[in-house]
């Protein structure tokens, strides 16, 4: 399907009518968290193009894996929403799109921010996945599950349901990376990897690299609901190459 | 033995050796639905493999594999449940000296294990082979 101009390299300060909360990483992360490209065979850009048509011979990337697109509303929860989207991916890839379980941004929004619209750094978000989780969204299928241990999507003042910890970690992220380069990211997206990224003050999920025009593009689903090309956006060098600046490859999740 | 008896035992070996030589095996296929578990390990991921997973979970191989009600798991080698334990499901049929595997489970039972197969395709074909067609 062809990109329509508008929604590549979509300036996030320039959307007055949508809430950012991207607050970087924290002085520390990017040395206490492991480098993706000190694991992963880092692919070259002169094997990107046949990547990308294999890719796309397949029927796509992560973007296959992505169950539902996210609205923060008018809190600043960018981080939590990009950090919950990549949970799901994952959660779709290891145990099957239908068996998702939806989660609760705001339940790790309010661990890593200070007010509904403070925003968060993406590395705490990181740093709570792994150690406490998320809560499941509220939904009826959630609540039949998880009985009480569920939480909405937004709402900076709902608060925790109690014993909310047992649940939360059920739904943690077990192993991931920090990204510092285009390459890194590229190959992680490739390998079918969400990317947890931010730029422009706001935190978006990378899910697959694409060709526009010659050039390479990486598509990423945004938490701003039905905005752009039906939730989703597109980045060329120039802001991939921004988001590089700090971005997380999640690449496994607890097993129910 | 009798003449007849003879010749039917000829028809049989000879059936045998040609299925044998046509690829079958010896593995009796079992009925009901299969845990299909493919064991990887994340840090050496490539695209060919991420290909082959994503497209496990879409299009035609996800419809077959929910038709049939088989289970399909993809799993870190290292994957951990909610409390940081080893998950049961690898704990029971592990080691995995040769990762990604491909191990096909009825009930408790593992009936078949082998290298994952390079295609989606042939992923299916061998979970024909062994469970539902």
């Amino acid at each position: 399907m062809p990109i329509d101009p508008k929604f590549i390299d979509v300036d996030f300060t320039q959307e007055p009518q949508y809430v950012r909360g991207d607050l970087g990483i924290s002085f520390t992360a990017m040395q206490r968290f492991a480098a993706f490209e000190e694991f992963a065979s880092v692919i070259p850009e002169s094997k990107w193009r046949d990547e990308v048509a294999a890719m796309d011979a397949a029927g796509g990337g992560a973007d296959q894996l992505v169950t539902r697109i996210y609205n923060q509303k008018s809190e600043g929860s960018c981080v939590a929403n990009a950090c919950s989207q990549s949970h799901e991916i994952l959660q779709a890839l290891q145990f099957g799109k239908d068996n998702v379980t939806p989660l609760s941004a705001i339940s790790l929004y309010k661990r890593i921010g200070r007010s509904p619209g403070s925003g968060a750094m993406v590395s705490d978000g990181l740093d709570e996945m792994n150690e406490r989780g998320v809560l499941p969204l509220d939904t009826p299928e959630n609540r039949a599950k998880f009985s009480s241990a569920v939480m909405p999507s937004t709402g900076w003042s709902t608060p925790y349901p109690s014993g909310w910890e047992a649940t939360a970690k059920r739904f943690r992220v077990t192993e991931w990376h920090v990204v510092k380069s285009v390459d890194g990211i590229i190959t992680a997206l490739l390998n079918q990897f969400p990317v947890v990224v931010g730029r422009s003050g706001h935190s978006i999920c990378y899910v697959r690299p694409m060709y526009k025009d010659g050039k390479l593009v990486v598509k990423y689903a945004n938490s701003w609901g039905d905005w752009g090309d039906q939730g989703y956006g597109y980045d060329s060098m120039n802001l991939i190459r921004s988001s590089a600046n700090w971005a997380f490859v999640p690449r496994s999740v607890t097993v129910q | 033995m009798s003449e007849k008896q003879q010749k039917w035992i000829g028809l049989l070996i000879l059936a045998f050796v040609a299925w044998k030589v046509m690829g079958g095996s010896v593995s009796p296929k079992v009925d009901g639905p299969l845990t299909v578990l493919i064991v990887r390990e994340t840090g050496q991921s490539s695209p060919a493999l991420a290909r082959t997973l994503t497209t496990l979970r879409n299009g035609e191989p996800a419809a077959y594999l929910a038709g049939k009600k088989h289970i399909l798991t993809v799993l870190d080698d290292d994957a951990e449940t909610a409390d940081g334990q080893p998950a049961p499901l690898l704990e029971k049929f592990k080691p995995y000296p040769v990762l990604p595997e491909l191990l096909l489970i009825s009930g408790e039972k593992l009936i078949h294990r082998e290298p994952l197969p390079a295609t989606p395709e042939a992923v299916i074909a061998l979970v024909k082979k062994h469970g539902g067609e």
